[in-house]
């Protein structure tokens, strides 16, 4: 294969990390490319030993058990401050301090274990079991969702938890680990075009002279083979978030799913099924369909109107309709497939 | 006579300013962006690239990634002419989701990169030109 080829055709590689499939397409000779891909690949180890609620001894298990101030890593401490500002943006719909409700709506294991299991008593049941004296403390300030609960001392890097907070950073690391990975490798390895894809959240990059990427976009209402439309860029972050992947049930038939409305402290109670955004940071567009997913159609465009919103944000319901906010004029460029029932226009 | 010799010391004097200051200016000049810029580009390598990275800032986070990590590993560990483009890690299937591996593969490279093998039929990463992949709620 000559050089040219060899640049022209992406090479592909996958792997398992934070509990997906995660994809990476390199536009580099093969020694380089594979070089690389190992290097993404210890990346995502690195972060999800770091992150994970469900590794023992992470940093994440150890800031949540921790009293008073606690040195952190430079990778915690960006992505508590990344965190920090995101629950200003969507008003504390996104909000890392629901790991108790997480775990008292049935998501105490690894999804894949979840899975696995029979299923559990209904969610009430379930919260009012594992309410502890710490956890009562949840209920009293559910109306204060939109407050963090750590603070960081800026330059230093210690962070101290508010007394019973605990954390799950899970809404925001996978984003953040993508796009922070698709910067290293363009700007160190030099990678001249590429695309990382964590379960969904992607980020690409390409010169001029590469074509334009296209994402296939999931149908939340068929299997999980079938698409609904597609996304189409040549440089840039999508990201996709919904209640139909991660559900499980509960012994009264009633379905429970990640989405956790930070306001009831329980999984949302959304028309939406499916969320999809277009922009330029992976995690920036992973929190915006998870607040849309949360906040449900009719607050979810007073949100982003609230906040003059610049990204392309598509979304389904359970009804099947589709929805869109954004440029409608590049809409058929870069939506190709889609015909939204209702478009918005960016104000 | 002492004249004579006064002006030889000032020619030497003249010469060896005269050749101190096309050495700093030399210098210079191969200290510069521009000049890496134009050796990257006679050496045909990106010459975006190689200017971008002068002013590459501190990255705390990377730096300690990098420092954390003993990369020695590689994809390939068995790389030879027998093995097809899959064994490899290329393929010219599509399906960015569904390969069956467990976490238990993690680390295992010459297994995790023959991801191919359990797509078998799925449709491909860049047919008609187009990279492409997949997104959805995961």
């Amino acid at each position: 294969m000559s050089r040219t080829e060899q640049v022209a055709r992406p090479l592909r590689f996958q792997f398992r990390a934070m509990n997906t499939d995660v994809e990476v397409q390199l536009s580099a000779g093969r020694e380089e490319a594979e070089h690389a891909a190992t290097l993404v690949k210890t990346w995502f180890e690195t972060q999800e030993q770091r992150f994970s609620r469900f590794v023992a001894d992470s940093e994440l298990n150890r800031l949540n058990s921790s009293t008073g101030w606690m040195p952190v890593s430079a990778a915690m401490d960006e992505v508590l401050s990344l965190a920090y500002g995101y629950i200003g943006l969507t008003e504390g719909i996104f909000q890392p301090g629901i790991s108790q409700a997480l775990q008292a709506s049935g998501y105490d294991l690894s999804f894949e274990k979840v899975q696995q299991r029979q299923p559990q008593r209904p969610l009430l049941e379930r919260i009012l079991r594992t309410k502890t004296p710490d956890c009562s403390g949840m209920k009293e300030d559910r109306y204060d969702h939109s407050r963090p609960s750590w603070i960081q001392r800026e330059g230093s890097r210690m962070v101290h938890l508010d007394p019973g907070a605990e954390l799950d950073l899970g809404g925001i690391v996978k984003g953040w680990a993508v796009e922070r990975i698709a910067d290293w490798l363009q700007r160190t390895l030099h990678i001249p075009a590429g695309l990382i894809n964590a379960g969904g959240d992607v980020q690409v990059w390409g010169t001029p002279d590469h074509p334009q990427w296209t994402l296939q976009v999931a149908d939340p209402l068929q299997d999980q083979g079938n698409v609904s439309g597609a996304v189409r860029l040549q440089r840039g972050a999508v990201a996709t978030s919904g209640i139909s992947r991660r559900q499980w049930q509960n012994t009264d038939g009633s379905l429970a799913h990640h989405l956790i409305d930070p306001r009831t402290m329980e999984p949302a109670e959304t028309d939406v099924l499916q969320c999809t955004v277009l922009g330029q940071h992976t995690s920036q567009c992973e929190i915006i369909a998870k607040t849309v997913c949360i906040l449900g159609s009719a607050e979810a465009v007073g949100w982003l109107n609230r906040h003059y919103d610049r990204h392309d944000v598509l979304w389904m319901t359970r009804d099947g309709i589709t929805y869109f906010r954004g440029n409608t004029e590049t809409l058929a460029e870069h939506w190709p497939g889609f015909d939204p029932d209702h478009r918005f226009s960016l104000i | 006579m002492t004249r004579r010799k006064r002006n030889q010391w000032r020619k030497w004097q003249a010469s060896a300013a005269a050749t101190l200051t096309v050495a700093a200016l030399f210098q210079y000049v191969r200290t510069s962006d521009a000049f890496d810029v134009a050796y990257a580009s006679a050496n045909g390598t990106d010459t975006s690239v190689t200017a971008s990275s002068q002013v590459d800032t501190r990255d705390d986070v990377m730096d300690e990634w990098i420092s954390s990590t003993t990369d020695s590993r590689n994809w390939n560990t068995q790389d030879n002419d027998n093995n097809d483009s899959q064994d490899n890690g290329t393929s010219d299937s599509t399906q960015s989701a569904g390969a069956d591996q467990s976490m238990s593969d993690k680390g295992s490279y010459s297994d995790s990169q023959r991801y191919g093998q359990n797509n078998q039929g799925t449709d491909s990463g860049y047919s008609s030109g187009n990279y492409q992949s997949r997104t959805g709620a995961s």
